[in-house]
């Protein structure tokens, strides 16, 4: 990916990066919280809504850096 | 001849509703007067199932507008170059409608008041026309959109409310009546059934509906406007019977048969006059005609037979039969005020004093009371606006900044009434309102010259939303379809067409709903299951402090309004709650701990009351050491089951409940020795209304003390510990 700033287009309609990579981490960021409570997993957290936050911020860098090219 | 087949109520209020959006945009564009899309928004809240309903919600929103165009002006003038100041002012006076909305009768009227100013002052001070012409505008468009759907109301296929008002009535009698029956049948040892409980549900349901209908039918029949002070008699005595019956049905379970039936010997002649009259009452309200004033009576008791042993029960006693008086005389004046409503009554010119509300100034005093779950709610709203504007004045790029500013503050309003509502949920409803409002804005409306094809667009569009969401569960669905519908289109005589403008609503929705969602935790947990748990705890911490504190002062009566006004929270918290924290019989059990912080409110209530009475009698002896002694034991129980389910704990079994008794049992024998002491001097006995009231004192504290050993049991039925565990949805 190159270092310069660029958007992507859907369908002719151009998106900034960072929404692309904002949506995508919101929802791994959903399907990890949903798979923590299935498991019982968020009993360990103090405060998930916080937690999911932290994971939404996470998810977005990590799909924004190396998938997408923020 | 063609004929048509009968159109149903949904249809005709749709069609209604349609014709005067088409009537308000065909007015506003003709006399090019600008922002049309606020009086389409108006027509569609103010459009409700009955003439009555709308011409109250289209005057508590005109008076709202009008309150809000003085508090925004005053602000732009104040603050005009000085824009700290001029959002602490402005979040100040959103807080201060918040809070009052969230207490307030016509809380409607707040809450336009509170967001029409920011409405206001952001158009203000982010366009080209003064604040003035902004607020003039606004109130303009508003009165327009109301006075055409008031037109269209009244002409075109009008329907009042008194039908439906003497239906309710009817309704409220008959469930008066069933619940009454049902009280007999448990006195009559029939053990307390399902069919009380069920009796008493209905009760509350049939009389919640009565008091909207009347104030729709004071505004649009005019029948009932000439008798008006009447129907409000009827509905205040009609209140006062209902939580009387439901008082005398938490009442039963603690009597003793055979010494109710040995005390009170003619109690089921008397219950056998109060139901044949509650019976006469179960006809059409106005065709009652008015008879001979009925006689209360009074309920004779066998003093002879008063077993010394048993004077605690005897109190208890007592207290029934002190109910059942009240009932009795209650239930003649619910009929004294229906023969008031009937024809005859109205030919002889009988006239109803003007309704002596004295509870009007104890409800303005409860509703500026310190209120924390009030205090919540303005704090979410208060930081919520704030978000957005630091976000619209630092974010560079935000799109359509004053919107988000805008639906900040009604959006936040509106959910500080309901924080339970994830914002998330309206997120589905308001994309594809959205997104089907644009695919009309960008696909259609650019083919459309004149009013004459945008007239039948409108006009269809608005009819079939209003169609799909008929009926007053939906209301809340069509007012968010029909407000996007106007928003979006954003019909001007010079129009514009932009998809930007489809995707910056969009955009402007998702991140206002994520700072909502944000917000919601602000400053309590929005859980239905932890706001449960944290107002049972607030609910149980006054209850103790009116058993131990001061019956009188500023203290007592905020701790009195916090009692009052919990019990309901918690009986709406309860219907959210989702079942997977309720297995087994846990959701059987939570309604009976909502029954029974009812009945304890009514209760500690009584318990102030009778302290308030009885003190001298109580404080002259050794009986006052007793029942403090009481007061703070059954206090430190309170405190205790608080503390265990704020931090969610099972309680202990309730053992301490006979600790209490043994208490109660010294303070009935302390008064026994009291009463009975002879060679005591003649001044210092208690004379007949001084015992009746420490007999009042004594069984209201044993009820006291017996719902709350029933509380702890039914608090024992409920898994806490997966109520406290932290989830992420």
């Amino acid at each position: 990916m190159l270092p310069i700033p660029h958007e992507i287009s859907l369908g002719g309609i151009y998106l900034p990066p960072l929404l692309l990579a904002a949506v995508l981490g919101f929802g791994a960021a959903t399907m990890t919280a949903r798979a923590f409570d299935h498991y019982r997993l968020s009993r360990y957290f103090a405060s998930p809504p916080l937690v999911l936050i932290g994971m939404v911020i996470i998810y977005t860098l990590l799909f924004g850096i190396f998938f997408i090219g923020i | 001849m063609l004929k048509l087949p009968p159109l149903s109520v949904a249809t005709r209020e749709s069609i209604k509703t349609a014709l005067a959006m088409v009537s308000v945009y065909g007015i506003t564009l003709s006399l090019d007067w600008g922002k049309a899309a606020w009086a389409g928004l108006a027509v569609a809240v103010v459009s409700q199932s009955s003439l009555g309903m709308s011409l109250n919600k289209a005057a508590l929103r005109m008076l709202g507008t009008l309150m809000a165009v003085v508090a925004a002006l005053v602000i732009v003038a104040h603050f005009p170059q000085d824009r700290w100041l001029f959002m602490a002012a402005l979040s100040s006076w959103l807080g201060v409608c918040t809070y009052l909305s969230l207490g307030a009768k016509d809380s409607y009227f707040w809450q336009i008041g509170g967001w029409v100013s920011v409405i206001i002052c952001v158009n203000a001070a982010t366009s080209h026309s003064g604040a003035f012409e902004i607020a003039m505008l606004r109130t303009q468009q508003t009165g327009l959109g109301i006075l055409v759907y008031s037109l269209v109301a009244l002409l075109i296929w009008p329907r009042n409310s008194r039908g439906d008002l003497r239906e309710a009535f009817e309704r409220l009698q008959s469930a008066q009546l069933a619940l009454f029956q049902e009280c007999r049948a448990v006195l009559a040892g029939a053990g307390r059934t399902t069919a009380l409980v069920n009796a008493r549900s209905d009760l509350v349901h049939a009389q919640s509906a009565v008091s909207p209908l009347l104030d729709a039918a004071i505004a649009d029949s005019h029948l009932v406007h000439e008798r008006r002070r009447e129907w409000q008699q009827l509905l205040a005595s009609s209140t006062e019977l209902t939580e009387l019956l439901e008082r005398l049905s938490e009442s039963l379970y603690q009597v003793d048969d055979r010494l109710l039936r040995e005390l009170l010997p003619g109690i089921d002649s008397y219950c056998s006059g109060v139901e044949r009259r509650l019976q006469a009452l179960t006809g059409p309200v106005g065709e009652m005609q008015p008879g001979e004033p009925q006689e209360y009576g009074k309920i004779a008791v066998e003093a002879a037979r008063i077993p010394d042993s048993r004077l605690l029960d005897s109190a208890v006693v007592t207290v029934l039969r002190r109910l059942l008086q009240r009932v009795s005389e209650q239930v003649d004046s619910v009929a004294q005020a229906a023969c008031a409503i009937s024809n005859e009554a109205k030919s002889r010119g009988s006239k109803f004093p003007a309704v002596a509300d004295t509870g009007a100034a104890s409800r303005m005093l409860g509703n500026l009371m310190p209120d924390p779950d009030r205090l919540g709610g303005v704090a979410r709203v208060i930081f919520t606006i704030w978000l957005a504007y630091l976000g619209y004045l630092y974010v560079d790029g935000l799109p359509a900044g004053p919107l988000i500013l805008s639906l900040a503050a009604s959006l936040s309003i509106a959910l500080a009434a309901m924080p339970f509502v994830a914002p998330r949920k309206i997120f589905l409803p308001v994309l594809v309102a959205i997104l089907c409002s644009g695919a009309i804005y960008l696909l259609v409306l650019p083919h459309l010259s004149t009013f004459w094809s945008l007239g039948p667009l409108i006009f269809g569009v608005t009819f079939a939303l209003c169609l799909l969401f008929s009926g007053p569960r939906r209301a809340a669905g069509r007012s968010i379809a029909l407000a996007f519908f106007v928003s979006v289109m954003g019909i001007s005589n010079s129009q514009v067409y932009s998809f930007s403008a489809v995707a910056n609503m969009l955009v402007v929705v998702t991140l206002l709903l994520i700072l909502l969602s944000f917000a919601a935790y602000i400053p309590f947990s929005p859980r239905p299951e932890h706001m449960f748990q944290r107002q049972l705890g607030q609910f149980m911490c006054s209850c103790a402090w009116l058993l131990t504190g001061r019956p009188t002062g500023w203290r007592s009566r905020y701790h009195r309004n916090l009692v009052a006004r919990i019990p309901a929270r918690l009986s709406l918290l309860a219907g959210v709650i989702e079942r997977r924290y309720l297995p087994g019989d846990s959701e059987a059990n939570l309604r009976a701990v909502v029954a029974r912080c009812e009945a304890l409110a009514a209760r500690i209530n009584a318990l102030v009351e009778a302290r308030l009475h009885a003190g001298d009698v109580a404080g002259k002896n050794a009986t006052g050491a007793a029942l403090e002694s009481w007061q703070g034991a059954a206090a430190d129980a309170l405190e205790r089951l608080a503390a265990v389910t704020r931090k969610g704990e099972r309680p202990a079994p309730a053992n301490s409940s006979a600790r209490e008794g043994a208490q109660l049992r010294e303070i009935e024998n302390l008064l026994r020795q009291y009463h009975g002491a002879t060679g005591a001097p003649a001044g210092s006995q208690p004379d007949g209304r001084q015992l009746e009231g420490a007999l009042l004192l004594l069984g209201v504290s044993r009820s006291v003390s017996e719902l709350l050993a029933s509380l702890t049991e039914q608090l024992r039925g409920i898994d806490w510990r997966k109520w406290s565990e932290p989830r992420f949805f």
